[in-house]
């Protein structure tokens, strides 16, 4: 009976990891590039590198905001910014323009272009001038859910459906390992397809927790979209109230038609961190700036509690009185989705606890590529003994191409999305989205190259490319206008030094990788000619 | 906590946990013997020894991470910090594996003082 259950699931742990896993391999390195999404963006905008300001308190920094927003966006309906951190020294600043006589209110669709938006020194106030346009970390963080050249709706229920096949593989996995305490260090290389089921068990087992987690954490980061029903159920059409609900905030507060000064924001900002017992500010929303019915509404700044849904407080903004409870707490259910939310998203972390994120973020990489690779291993030397030496069928061929396109391709495509925002002019139209043709431009490249020729030199050629790539990033992040290794060491700019010195690690973690093929036997890549058939008769 | 004594007191968690995986890994068979040539096995004393020594290794680091970030981001510290440490271990045990006891005594002892100097440095 047990025999018959770990065959059926081995049968499930197969195919819902194999077809999903071309799709998983790149949801899983987008996210766990996503846990460096700041320090991606700072990177990628080497302007800010040098003009990094000399840190200041809180209150000051929204003054000083205030200052220059009060210049730029007077009129405005709303203003929001982001105030600096660890992660991002700057000042982030926007606001909904003025509206225009002619225009009438059609704020509705507006897009996410026609916001106004400065990047501000907080120490002295000074708008930190042209930086160039780029999606930055944003870009991978939007592409392991929502995907791209598709409507949003269309990528979440793909990646959905690939995380729903991953959390049913992990658990069929489970069952299916039979030595799972046995085997639980076991890595025995070059040794075949046994080394292939290794690396496949340890890389998986070992961060089982993690696995589970972010899988099922995923799908509930999407779950009223998977699954409508519930609230359907209560709130029929009107979901927007149960938006409102949920997320709470400041209701829409029509504006008085009395000009009216605003408070100074530096003051309550003070305020609010003394009622957060210290807790720094992360967000601020000032709604009718300049009207006697203006609202400031205070967001915590993330890594105090775990949770995603942050503690707010919003303010009268010309009274400064306190409009909303801070004792207020939500139900269990909220509170356990924002638990659930902020364990996947993992803002809460400090950077030890985020660089042991990205490890195992990187172990789930890993154990997704080696599943896939397996499959191909396992199957040439049936392919071999049906159709002759080094010959595979259609199947396999597919696969194998697959893999070298979905892996090496998306290895290369990745470095290439960062030499693209140095190397394309500052000045290009659009040029966020000329990024990112870049980055599927490669990717695109690197798979018809796979698909013409799915073999061993291929994956070398791949694989090294990718390696050096990533690993030629600092040189050219010195050599563009950001700061260097030298720089950002010497001064502290951890950020960006960490950007260079992961960039370098995984170039030459990808070169090893190309070296070792190059050696033959001792790595058992896919290859179609080459392959030795005695590691895969295990 | 002061600023000196938590990188201190990682340090400390990840040695404990390095040799607390080191440890168990010694009382199975297989490491065992890679450690002490073909066909020797563990006495049954030993391999509780190993196994009691291996657990309590990720018990300290256990609470070492509780202490460090407190009962809910503990946890998760400490997870990812066993999976970085078990990762670790598996690695050397494949590829060094004459030289996973001496590491293990080595992270052990040096997780000691560091735990020693942290708390000190934390008291003070």
């Amino acid at each position: 009976m047990m025999g018959g259950l770990r065959l059926s699931m081995a049968w499930l742990h197969t195919w819902s990891g194999l077809l999903v896993g071309w799709i998983l391999f790149m949801v899983f390195a987008g996210g766990t590039a996503s846990y460096f999404r700041d320090e991606i963006t700072l990177w990628m905008k080497p302007e800010l590198h040098r003009a990094l300001p000399h840190p200041v308190t809180q209150p000051v920094a929204a003054d000083r905001a205030q200052a220059l927003l009060e210049q730029r966006a007077a009129g405005s309906p709303r203003w929001f910014f982001s105030m600096p951190g660890e992660r991002n020294p700057a000042l982030q600043a926007g606001w909904i323009p003025a509206p225009s006589k002619s225009a009438g209110d059609a704020p509705k669709k507006r897009t996410r272009r026609s916001f106004g938006s400065a990047t501000i020194d907080p120490a002295t106030g000074v708008d930190l001038g042209k930086v160039r346009a780029t999606q930055g970390g944003d870009f991978f963080f939007r592409l392991h859910f929502d995907l791209h050249y598709m409507s949003a709706l269309w990528g979440r229920w793909i990646v959905g459906f690939c995380s729903m096949c991953m959390l049913v593989a992990i658990l069929s996995g489970i069952v299916t390992h039979k030595r799972i305490f046995k085997d639980f260090f076991t890595f025995r290389p070059g040794k075949g397809q046994r080394s292939w089921l290794d690396a496949h068990n340890v890389t998986a087992v070992l961060a089982l927790p993690y696995h589970l987690m972010i899988t099922y954490t995923g799908l509930v980061t999407l779950m009223f979209m998977y699954l409508p029903s519930g609230v359907q159920g209560v709130y029929q059409d009107r979901t927007a109230a149960f938006y409102k609900a949920l997320n709470g905030g400041p209701g829409d507060v029509k504006p008085a038609g009395v000009p009216a000064t605003l408070m100074p924001l530096g003051a309550l900002v003070r305020q609010a961190s003394g009622i957060w017992h210290g807790a720094a500010v992360g967000r601020v929303v000032v709604n009718l700036p300049g009207d006697a019915n203006a609202t400031v509404t205070l967001t915590q700044q993330e890594g105090h509690g775990i949770s995603h849904d942050l503690p707010t407080i919003t303010f009268n903004g010309v009274t400064g009185a306190l409009l909303s409870d801070p004792a207020d707490t939500s139900g269990g259910a909220v509170q356990t989705r924002g638990v659930l939310y902020g364990l996947h998203v993992g803002r809460f972390a400090d950077p030890l606890v985020r660089a042991l994120f990205f490890l195992s973020g990187l172990a789930g990489c890993a154990m997704v590529a080696t599943g896939v690779v397996m499959w191909a291993v396992k199957e040439r030397p049936k392919h071999a003994r049906m159709l002759g030496p080094g010959r595979t069928g259609f199947s396999l061929r597919l696969v194998d191409a697959l893999n070298l396109g979905s892996i090496a391709g998306l290895l290369v495509a990745m470095p290439v999305f960062f030499w693209a925002n140095r190397l394309l002019p500052v000045a290009t139209q659009q040029r966020p989205e000329a990024e990112i043709l870049w980055f599927f431009t490669a990717w695109g490249s690197a798979a018809l190259a796979a698909f013409v020729m799915p073999n061993r030199p291929m994956w070398k050629c791949q694989l090294a490319l990718g390696g050096i790539l990533f690993a030629l990033l600092p040189v050219l992040n010195a050599a563009t206008g950001g700061a260097g290794l030298v720089t950002s060491l010497g001064q502290g700019i951890w950020p960006v030094a960490g950007f260079d010195l992961v960039s370098l690690a995984l170039g030459l973690l990808l070169l090893y990788a190309a070296a070792k093929l190059r050696s033959g036997g001792t790595v058992n890549q896919p290859a179609v000619k080459e392959m030795p058939l005695a590691g895969g008769a295990v | 906590m002061t600023a000196f004594a938590q990188p201190v007191l990682v340090l400390a968690a990840l040695g404990a946990a390095m040799s607390g995986w080191i440890a168990l890994s010694l009382a199975m068979s297989r490491h065992w013997q890679n450690q002490h040539g073909r066909g020797t096995e563990p006495s049954e004393r030993q391999r509780r020894t190993l196994q009691a020594t291996g657990a309590a290794g990720l018990l300290v680091s256990n609470l070492v991470c509780l202490f460090i970030w407190g009962s809910a981001q503990g946890w998760i510290a400490w997870l990812g910090l066993l999976t970085a440490m078990a990762l670790a271990a598996a690695w050397v045990l494949s590829y060094a594996p004459r030289t996973a006891h001496v590491l293990a005594v080595a992270c052990a002892l040096s997780a000691g003082c560091l735990l020693a100097w942290g708390i000190a440095l934390h008291a003070l």
